[in-house]
């Protein structure tokens, strides 16, 4: 056989950057297709921001049939997509989305609990309507959200909503927070929001798992004696107009806000904390800033926390 | 016998450079007229509060992929290069603005603390940068303008204004349109993480076909924003976000 008859035998410069370059390519596509990178070190803000999953022709049915249903009672206009089954890498939650689309431009996306097939988020998509006459009022805004949750099987929290009117939907926005075992829930909930009239314009549902509570959860005072502890070693107590607040026992789903080094993607489950809300001047001149700590009731390592802007 | 192990190579090169030319190509078109700017301020919530972060630099990084995946030119900013001189000596000319900070309304007006790597931080008003914008009897409007910090987002925020964006949303009927302008901006206290949270899923969709209307929409309802953090916005809920010249704003003064 001839000599150039193997070319890995037979390497020429030329060949060497190729193979280079292919390698390189491959890399490159790997790196871009499979996200494994994110899969191992959890999300951030360079990986995808969803995945999608695998789904069997049958769970796909039993979504598109339930997103249609939903549709159907809302007076969402248009054809369901295909069902598409993702991961949101944030918050590690999976769901169904099904999208909608009608001749006359109408568009909403639904995103289905794969396992209960209920709503996880509504988006009636387009610009608020500034004509559509202001029927609802505040008071009776509750009400009407709670008669369009009961149509579409959505549980919600226990207690009185709070009711806000949002300025960049140009509507009424009633969130319950959820409770577990009498214990706030940071980041959970159901938000609903109401066009003027009282449609339904979107809504999200947020039900984290939960880890059990702990046996001999840490008391307020130890937790508070932390707080206080944190706030003496990072200086907080000698800025002006420093408060601390009482903890608070909670239930949160951890971040990285105290341990940069962690990946973004929130904690799976939720864990017991103290809530601590500290208050003071970081900056000359400004208004005093706010800082949340969440301590482990379990053994007060701080689980997360966040910071104004 | 005619071998062609070379062609292949050859033309798996040319597969791979056409493979990352298009992915170039639709990663946005490519413009270098339209300047945008990025600022976070990484000492106040770093430094000035005795705890790292990586929220800041993650903020600026979105805008700066967004930006330039809309077709602008952006240069980014923190720290001590974040400070209220080169954010003005920019900013007129700035047809994308971003900022991560804090801001308020100050006893000087509206506006947001820049960096200058310190926890003394100079305050950049709305009235400054309306100043630098301001043409005979009229304001030149930005594209796309985002005010990642408290209150600026607020209804009595004259912050926009500076910007040439009118405090107006467009409607389904197409009044109240303003063209190529858009606004995006927080009501009252906003929480970092939520922000950021919000912001990923705002620019993800902004960057992947959505309009900046239904990516603001997207966001609110597919982020936990249960600490009580409201983005706002106002301009024309169809734009894309990509660049175009500037157009006067009358109302604006």
């Amino acid at each position: 056989m001839k000599p150039n008859c193997h070319p890995r035998l037979a390497p020429r410069p030329g060949r060497r950057l190729l193979a280079t370059l292919g390698v390189l390519c491959a890399a490159l596509v790997l790196a871009g297709c499979t996200g494994a990178s994110a899969k191992d070190r959890g999300w951030t803000i360079a990986d995808p921001l969803w995945s999608p999953l695998p789904q069997t022709r049958s769970q796909a049915e039993v979504a598109r049939a339930r997103a249609v249903a939903i549709a159907h009672a809302l007076g969402i206009p248009g054809d369901p997509s295909a069902v598409r089954r993702e991961r949101d890498m944030m918050y590690a939650l999976d769901y169904d989305l099904v999208e909608f689309t009608s001749a006359a431009g109408d568009r909403a996306e639904m995103r289905l609990d794969p396992e209960t097939h209920n709503p996880l988020s509504i988006v009636r998509l387009g610009p608020p309507d500034p004509s559509e006459p202001k029927t609802v009022t505040e008071d009776a805004a509750p009400g009407r959200a709670v008669a369009l949750a009961a149509m579409l099987g959505i549980p919600l929290p226990a207690g009185r909503p709070s009711v806000r009117w949002m300025d960049g939907i140009e509507g009424w926005e009633v969130t319950w927070t959820r409770q577990i075992d009498g214990y706030r829930v940071m980041d959970d909930g159901v938000v609903i929001d109401l066009t003027p009239s009282g449609r339904l314009k979107g809504l999200s549902v947020w039900a984290t798992p939960s880890a059990p509570a702990p046996a001999n959860p840490i008391s307020a005072d130890r937790a508070a004696e932390l707080a206080r502890g944190i706030a003496t070693e990072r200086g907080w107590t000698g800025k002006p107009r420093y408060t601390q607040d009482q903890p608070e026992m909670v239930w949160v789903r951890g971040n990285n806000f105290w341990d940069p080094a962690r990946s973004d993607t929130r904690e799976p489950l939720l864990k017991l904390a103290w809530s601590v809300h500290f208050s003071f001047i970081a900056v000359e001149g400004d208004e005093p800033h706010q800082v949340i700590l969440w301590f482990s009731a379990a053994d007060g390592s701080i689980l997360g926390g966040d910071q104004t802007a | 016998m005619r071998h062609d192990g070379g062609f292949r190579w050859r033309r798996l090169a040319l597969l791979c450079l056409s493979a990352n030319v298009a992915v170039a190509m639709t990663a946005g078109p490519a413009s270098a007229a339209y300047q945008a700017s990025v600022y976070d301020n990484k000492t106040a919530f770093t430094t000035c509060i005795g705890q790292s972060s990586t929220i800041p630099q993650s903020m600026r990084t979105m805008a700066v992929n967004a930006f330039r995946y809309l077709g602008y030119t952006p240069s980014s900013y923190e720290a001590t290069g974040f400070t209220s001189s080169t954010a003005l000596s920019r900013v007129g000319a700035d047809q994308a603005f971003y900022v991560f900070s804090h801001g308020d309304h100050y006893y000087t007006g509206w506006g947001f603390r820049a960096d200058g790597g310190a926890c003394n931080q100079a305050i950049v008003t709305s009235g400054q940068i309306k100043a630098k914008r301001l043409v005979s009897g009229y304001v030149k409007s930005a594209n796309l303008v985002v005010a990642s910090t408290c209150h600026l987002g607020e209804t009595a925020s004259d912050f926009p204004l500076a910007f040439g964006i009118d405090k107006l949303r467009s409607t389904p009927t197409g009044a109240n349109h303003q063209g190529q302008r858009f606004f995006l901006g927080y009501s009252g206290v906003a929480w970092t993480d939520e922000m950021y949270a919000f912001e990923s899923k705002f620019w993800k969709s902004a960057t992947t076909g959505s309009n900046l209307g239904d990516a603001y929409y997207y966001a609110l309802r597919n982020t936990s924003l249960l600490k009580g953090t409201a983005p706002n916005w106002w301009g024309s809920y169809t734009y894309a976000g990509v660049p175009f010249p500037p157009t006067p704003c009358y109302t604006c003064l």
